[in-house]
């Protein structure tokens, strides 16, 4: 397995933290976010585990934010949110340090339709930035907006396919994500 | 009724589930218990060898003193004041130097009639009473010269045979002393206490006790007027002593000097009850230690115990039967520790009241009394309570749909360490992050170490004091190592409790911060740092319950010094000698005004 022509099945736990904290982030079906910080504190401590200084990782915690719609929900606990604006804080929180690539695990699994929607529609302008996102997950429907498709079947790769029309277009219409 | 054994069966087979538990909760409790026996059973213990002193030689209830002839008539006016029912002497008594075993030794030679006196006659343990030529040593100062009957002594350069040795209650035994001589006492001084002081002439330095003849003494000195003399009252209600002393002690330096049997007792048991006192405050210590240890232990239990509450509660159980339950399983723990801290203080009790030479009987150790089982039992239920109730109360007044979710009880948040921590490098971020989310736990980590730092701090400092060379007044080296060993115990319970308690809370630490320790590695944190951060994260609160438990000693606790006379917390001070002389120096027990033994414990110490 290697990522930016680097292999990285076989590195030790320390460069595998700095890969975490430079060029890979992270977004989990349980949204995984501290419960006693704030959207933007969470939002801001992988760039202080990068060694940000406290204003950098503020202000780019607050830009994300607003790219993400919550800018006014930047003082919000966890508690406070919606299952889709934590979603959300969890995607800020990945793009904190620019990584190479966003692993998305499930990412709508514990979300209904319009959060789905309000997911999808970010992953999609995150796309159109230049951002490369890794999307698992088991319902078609999301696997249909990607441009490329990989299946697999108990762990073991099936096929691949490559799509074209992205996630709210003519095929996010046909599959039904459309409002 | 049956509520009842539903309530006694969930409890037992919970903590059956969880015996290692159970036993550490039980040896918290036990510390403290058992400390807190053997505190109160030497309470109990103190007074009988005295007491046995005092009936076998019809001891005075108030010993009268004066320091020259012209007061002899004070003397003969107390003998008939209104209270007193008997009286022997008055005794003459004179200053001498003794030497035996080749060693030389300050006495008070009082004198006695051969035939046996009314009141106070001293109980022989060796020999025959006082006859010509004859001197009778006070046992715990004849144990210190190692002179038996028949061995020659000299009294300032006579010849005397020690004919017997014997017991008195008229005055504490030797190292102790009432100074009953017009050239004054200094009891307990160290060499570093008499460098550059400036003594009155003939002071006698650390004075024992003999008998002789009228007579003799009389030929020790011939210069009447130098002669002091002693008279023994018994009174008609002696728990009245003391009051009889402040109403018949006049404030002119001319008149007797009054001593009641109870000065005589606190001064002849002082040993006890010092080490009473250490224990004492040992298992206050130990107890709030307990306190903490089991608030911690209790609280993990909890959360574990969540999804059992939600079940009990769906079940149709009420909140307060839910609470009866959790609290139990404390309650019979708390039991069981207190009736073990009884048998096991009991049992090693004797091994602590050894008595001195200096009075009868063997100390043993007096039955348990009512008043030391409840106590002990009062105690160590309070520790459950005071642990469990305010968690027992919260997990009973859970959501039962919650409960049986088995959710976490979210973090607190705490911004302002949130805020400060952002400015820190990663491990110290991470672990002021996890202190932050149980400020509680924080808080019972700081308390447990500044209480275990302080006990340990006030315990090496006494130790300090009790191996200065020679001994501290009051006590012998077989009495010093007593106390040593005491001390020794008590810091040892108390670094064992304050490591279990250190365990609960690092465990506890650790369980709570399994996930947000894995989201901080999957946000970049490396393992090292996730370690570093979870240690820092105990020791940073050890650190401070270390600076607090120092700094509160240091700044109230310091060791005798002999640069500060006539201070209450350090040094030797004066104290009036009975003969009038302004020339008595003792040594105060200067732990006695440490903060750790405040009023409200002396009450506990009669």
């Amino acid at each position: 397995m290697s990522l930016n022509g680097r292999r990285i099945d076989d590195i030790g736990e320390k460069a595998l933290a700095r890969m975490r904290r430079t060029d890979v982030g992270f977004v989990f079906q349980a949204f995984h976010l501290m419960e006693e910080l704030t959207a933007v504190e969470n939002v801001e401590l992988s760039a202080l585990l990068a060694g940000s200084s406290t204003r950098v990782a503020r202000r780019r915690a607050e830009g994300l934010l607003g790219r993400v719609g919550l800018a006014d929900r930047a003082g919000f606990l966890p508690s406070a949110l919606s299952g889709g604006q934590r979603q959300r804080v969890a995607i800020a929180r990945a793009l904190s340090n620019e990584p190479v690539v966003v692993l998305a695990d499930e990412p709508t699994g514990n979300l209904d339709s319009a959060a789905t929607l309000d997911v999808l529609r970010l992953f999609e302008s995150l796309h159109d930035a230049g951002q490369t996102l890794v999307i698992v997950t088991h319902d078609a429907r999301i696997a249909a907006t990607a441009d490329r498709l990989i299946s697999m079947r108990d762990g073991a790769f099936v096929d691949e396919t490559r799509l074209s029309g992205g996630t709210t277009g003519r095929l996010g219409a046909l599959v039904g994500l459309e409002d | 009724m049956g509520r009842i054994l539903l309530v006694g069966r969930l409890a037992v087979r919970d903590l059956r589930r969880r015996r290692i538990e159970a036993a550490l909760l039980l040896l918290a409790i036990m510390a403290a218990t058992t400390t807190l026996t053997l505190g109160l059973v030497l309470r109990d213990a103190a007074s009988d060898p005295y007491q046995s002193t005092r009936e076998a030689t019809n001891g005075p209830d108030v010993v009268a003193s004066v320091s020259q002839p012209a007061g002899l008539s004070g003397l003969e006016e107390l003998a008939g004041a209104p209270g007193v029912i008997d009286h022997s002497g008055p005794y003459p008594v004179t200053p001498a130097e003794l030497q035996a075993s080749g060693r030389t030794s300050d006495v008070q030679a009082v004198g006695r009639d051969a035939a046996p006196a009314s009141v106070d006659q001293p109980e022989l343990v060796q020999g025959s009473w006082v006859s010509d030529g004859g001197v009778v040593v006070e046992a715990a100062f004849a144990n210190v010269l190692d002179v038996r009957v028949g061995d020659p002594v000299t009294l300032d350069g006579r010849s005397f045979e020690v004919v017997g040795v014997a017991v008195t209650a008229a005055m504490p035994s030797y190292p102790e002393a009432s100074c009953i001589v017009p050239v004054g006492c200094m009891s307990g001084a160290t060499p570093d206490d008499l460098a550059g002081a400036e003594l009155p002439p003939g002071l006698l330095l650390n004075p024992g006790l003999v008998w002789l003849t009228q007579a003799d003494v009389r030929s020790l000195t011939p210069d009447p007027d130098s002669r002091s003399y002693v008279m023994n009252l018994k009174l008609a209600e002696p728990a009245e002593a003391r009051a009889f002393v402040d109403a018949n002690q006049a404030a002119s330096l001319d008149a007797p000097g009054l001593e009641s049997w109870e000065e005589i007792l606190e001064e002849a048991t002082h040993l006890a009850r010092d080490t009473q006192i250490l224990l004492l405050i040992g298992a206050w210590l130990l107890g709030l230690l307990a306190v903490a240890s089991l608030s911690v232990l209790v609280g993990g239990r909890m959360a574990d115990q969540t999804r059992r509450v939600g079940l009990l509660k769906a079940v149709g159980g009420t909140p307060s039967l839910v609470a009866a339950v959790l609290l139990a399983e404390y309650v019979l723990v708390a039991i069981v520790a207190a009736a073990a801290g009884l048998a096991v203080g009991s049992l090693t009790a004797p091994l602590l009241t050894e008595s001195g030479a200096g009075l009868m009987g063997s100390a043993g150790t007096p039955s348990m009394t009512m008043s030391t089982v409840g106590l002990v039992t009062a105690v160590a239920l309070g520790v459950a309570a005071v642990a469990t109730v305010v968690p027992a109360v919260r997990a009973a007044r859970s959501s039962t749909v919650n409960a049986l979710d088995d959710a976490a009880r979210p973090p607190r948040r705490t911004g302002w360490l949130i805020a400060i921590s952002a400015r820190l490098p990663v491990p110290l971020l991470l672990a002021l992050r996890v202190a932050a989310r149980r400020p509680r736990r924080v808080v019972l980590g700081v308390v447990s170490i500044a209480i275990t730092v302080s006990g340990i701090f006030v315990a090496l400092v006494l130790n300090a004091f009790l191996t200065t060379q020679p001994p501290p007044a009051g006590y012998d080296h077989a009495q010093v190592e007593l106390l040593r060993q005491v001390l020794l115990v008590v810091m040892v319970t108390l670094l064992s409790l304050a490591a279990v308690n250190a365990i609960f809370i690092t465990w506890a630490t650790v369980l709570d911060n399994r996930h947000s320790s894995a989201l901080a590695r999957a946000l970049g944190a490396t393992p090292r740092e996730v370690s570093a951060a979870l240690a820092a994260a105990q020791v940073l609160p050890a650190l401070v319950g270390a600076i607090l438990g120092v700094s509160r000693e240091a700044s109230h606790c310091s060791p005798p010094s002999t640069r500060s006379p006539a201070a209450t917390a350090t040094g030797p001070r004066f104290r009036r000698s009975g003969s009038g002389s302004p020339w008595c120096w003792q040594p105060c027990s200067w732990w006695r005004h440490s903060p750790l033994f405040p009023p409200a414990w002396a009450a506990a110490v009669p």
